[in-house]
């Protein structure tokens, strides 16, 4: 779980082309949008397509659940270790 | 007639007798063909008639009805055909006499009483239009439905008139209670709510009271504190940001909802008058200032109906949905004023992401979007009937779509989008389809003209002055009322179709007090979709080098990223920082673009250090002199040596990259060194002339430091070759 984190981590700073932002600088529970790390509406759907290239995993999800996987890095990798290993079975 | 005759000329009373059944038999064949071969005769009719018909948002509706009404046409000449014709055969003379000149006429006469009546009933049922300031309780029957929410809930009109009553007794409760101004027409109520539908309910709920609304695009709270003054109080279904003051009173739309009103309450809507009242919305200015631009309900209202009357008649049966805000002129006017006009079910929520429009219902839908979320759809988003002919309608507006997302757009939804090109200030102004060509085409009604410089001057029916306005717009005047843009005639951006200006972000950026300079500039991003973002170049002031001193970049990116949230939504927060100690200009000081944007060629430097300030003395072609000051603070002298601080040549390497790689947009990366020369130290407070030559096919960059403009001192000098990399 936590090397899907960290691949998370890294996919958000590379997909987002943050600077000055290291994989230990994000922190698991801390709200990805608005406060905390500041993404905004542009950075969802860039990080949703990159998501759904690296780890093959896509958002079918209803919007008030969509909110939800986004909140947190915890979030994200609970969504995506869930869907993989759906898909994987 | 013609077989009365020959019934007369033949002696023959049975042809005579057969006249009535011919006749209904003819009929049946002449409605009948009119139904394989559309559009029916009663629809022609009925077009001939009522000539607002064609291209009305009923069109669709009337034909149905016509339909069904000349298959039932059909059926009665079919029965009354089949009984003239048994009365001819098989039955006595009087019968048939009676029949054919009094029952049969009788029952012609029932079929038009009867049609009329049900006409009158689904009159009542036909799409129209009712805008917010002809809304009555009366106007739609209550069950209407109006709004849908994603979990399959439905507002209705009766609805509707329970809400608003609602939120008016909130606003009033707040105007009795002595803390909003006593007169209601003379205040104004901020309102942000991400829910469609509590965005619809109050809006008109506070024109309703005859209070002006000014729409905030977020509840950054230094912003809120700014426009808190001039407001009763704010109306949001979000919670507010913690350090808003105290003093906004502040309604929570959920909290107000909850509450219970009487059916008097609910069943007299107070008129809204259009002339009266006033929609504000806040935009980007070119001065540098946020402005505020006041519309009256009057002109929104005629922009959504010239929408309808232009597009109306595709809309019949859809429903609507967006991903754009309601905070905005585009999203107020086509999420939610447009669908609440013209009777088409919206849905609540906001689509955030694309895979929400794969789960959609199988009807058809109006989608309101940006081009920023359709370049962001993948292309295998829906599954099979997805993108069935006509199921998507498609609105965009915000900036122009490129041909390769029109391209995709086409292959997504089966459809290329409509592309709706205006302003905050002017509503629209034209339209276009880039499949039909890459030229816009006026609204009706409007008139454009050139002024001098050059920019789109408009004058419409949208724009309440009389003499219309200048937009910031360049632009093309081709011939039958069409244009083609030319880009922005001032420093205001697009960033992701959300306008902003780069001097209001900069003086922003000053209201810190850590700053001596700033420069904010729009950049392309790296990927696929080439993202368009804000970058900014900041000089720190002594406070701030004070402030920051020994802190890595991001610590500096972050603080001033959080202190622009307080001001604007995300979406405009610049997402690369470089921080120099001077803005990069050119000889006749002016702050040079491509320079500034050379700044992020290359990542910051690390360890992170500020670039001394330089000076351009002379610029040609590939070669470079600056002039450069080195402060004693500056921390390209810390490390070396405590006791006797000097430029080290790690320091003076990187110090000439950078300056090359801002003003010779050469590669800040080394491949190798060749003869370099350390012939002198320099000490801290050293001013310094730099003379640069760059020849990118050898990709060599030549470099002398001197002391002075006329090169007799040289502190060290050499060539370096460059990595290959941008």
């Amino acid at each position: 779980m936590d090397d899907l984190k960290m691949r998370i981590k890294e996919l958000i700073i590379d997909s987002l082309e943050l600077e000055e932002v290291r994989p230990e600088d994000i922190v698991d529970e801390a709200p990805l949008f608005g406060e905390g790390l500041g993404l905004d509406s542009i950075d969802a759907l860039e990080l949703g397509l990159a998501i759904k290239k690296k780890f093959g995993v896509r958002f079918n999800a209803r919007n008030a659940d969509n909110k939800r996987h986004f909140a947190s890095v915890n979030a994200l990798a609970a969504y995506i270790a869930a869907e993989m290993e759906g898909k994987g079975a | 007639m013609g077989v009365g005759l020959a019934g007369l000329f033949s002696g023959s009373a049975l042809v005579l007798k057969l006249y009535p059944a011919l006749v209904s038999a003819s009929l049946l064949v002449l409605f009948g063909v009119s139904l394989v071969c559309p559009p029916s005769l009663i629809f022609r009719f009925a077009m001939r008639q009522d000539k607002s018909i064609r291209g009305s948002l009923a069109e669709k509706a009337v034909e149905a009805y016509c339909r069904k009404v000349t298959w039932a046409w059909c059926v009665f000449f079919a029965g009354n055909g089949g009984l003239a014709l048994w009365t001819s055969f098989c039955a006595s003379e009087a019968v048939w006499a009676v029949y054919n000149g009094g029952v049969s006429y009788i029952l012609i006469g029932a079929m038009f009483a009867g049609e009329f009546m049900m006409r009158k009933a689904a009159r009542k049922n036909m799409p129209r239009a009712i805008p917010l300031s002809r809304v009555e309780a009366g106007s739609r029957a209550p069950g209407d439905k109006l709004c849908f929410g994603e979990d399959g809930s439905w507002k209705t009109w009766g609805d509707f008139l329970e809400d608003t009553a609602k939120i008016r007794r909130g606003i009033q409760a707040l105007q009795k209670a002595g803390s909003g101004p006593e007169d209601a027409g003379e205040s104004s109520w901020l309102l942000h709510c991400e829910d469609y539908w509590h965005f619809l309910v109050s809006l008109t709920a506070v024109l309703q009271c005859g209070a002006g609304v000014t729409l905030v695009a977020s509840l950054a709270s230094e912003r809120l504190k700014e426009l808190e003054s001039g407001h009763a109080g704010l109306l949001t279904d979000q919670p507010l940001p913690q350090e808003t003051a105290p003093s906004l009173a502040a309604l929570a739309v959920e909290e107000l909802l909850a509450a219970q009103v009487s059916s008097e309450e609910t069943a007299r809507p107070p008129s809204i008058c259009p002339e009266k009242s006033r929609i504000t919305l806040l935009t980007s200015g070119s001065t540098g200032q946020p402005k505020a631009v006041t519309h009256r309900l009057a002109e929104l209202e005629k922009d959504n109906l010239g929408v309808l009357e232009q597009w109306g008649v595709n809309f019949y049966g859809r429903r609507l949905c967006s991903t754009v805000s309601p905070q905005h002129i585009y999203g107020v006017l086509f999420a939610v004023a447009l669908p609440f006009t013209a009777g088409l079910p919206f849905r609540r929520e906001r689509i955030r992401y694309p895979e929400e429009l794969a789960l959609l219902s199988g009807e058809p839908w109006v989608l309101i979007t940006v081009p920023a979320f359709l370049k962001r759809i993948e292309e295998d988003l829906g599954g099979e009937g997805f993108s069935a002919p006509g199921r998507f309608w498609i609105f965009t507006s915000g900036g122009a779509v490129d041909k390769d997302t029109a391209d995709r757009t086409e292959k997504i939804f089966g459809t290329c989008p409509l592309e709706v090109y205006g302003s905050t200030e002017s509503n629209g102004i034209a339209w276009r389809r880039l499949s039909e060509g890459e030229a816009w085409t006026l609204y009706p009604g409007v008139e454009a003209g050139l002024d001098g410089e050059g920019r789109l001057t408009v004058r419409s029916p949208y724009i309440a002055a009389p003499a219309g306005l200048v937009t910031g717009d360049l632009a093309e005047l081709l011939e039958g009322r069409r244009l083609l843009l030319r880009g922005r005639a001032d420093s205001v951006v697009k960033i992701e179709e959300k306008r902003i200006s780069l001097p209001e972000v900069e003086g922003r950026l000053m209201q810190s007090g850590l700053l001596a300079e700033a420069c904010v500039l729009p950049l392309s991003g790296k990927g696929a979709v080439r993202r368009q973002i804000l970058a900014a170049v900041l000089v720190l002031n002594e406070e701030g080098r004070k402030k920051f001193r020994d802190q890595p970049p991001r610590v500096l990116n972050s603080y001033f990223g959080e202190f622009l949230r307080r001001f604007f939504e995300s979406v405009l927060i610049p997402k690369k920082w470089r921080f120099l100690e001077g803005l990069p200009c050119d000889a006749q000081g002016k702050k040079s673009r491509n320079a500034l944007e050379a700044c992020f060629a290359a990542p910051a430097p690390s360890p992170f250090r500020l670039l001394p300030p330089a000076k351009v003395l002379e610029q040609k072609e590939g070669e470079l002199l600056l002039e450069l000051a080195l402060p004693e603070d500056s921390l390209y002298f810390d490390g070396h040596f405590p006791s006797f601080p000097l430029l080290s040549g790690v320091a003076q390497m990187e110090i000439v990259l950078r300056l090359a790689a801002c003003h010779l947009g050469s590669s800040p990366a080394v491949e190798r060194a060749k003869r370099i020369k350390f012939s002198r130290f320099i000490r801290p407070g050293a001013r310094v002339c730099i003379y640069l030559k760059y020849v990118p096919e050898e990709r060599l960059l030549s470099f002398k430091i001197l002391d002075s403009a006329d090169r007799k001192e040289i502190f060290s000098s050499g060539s370096l070759l460059l990595g290959s990399g941008a």
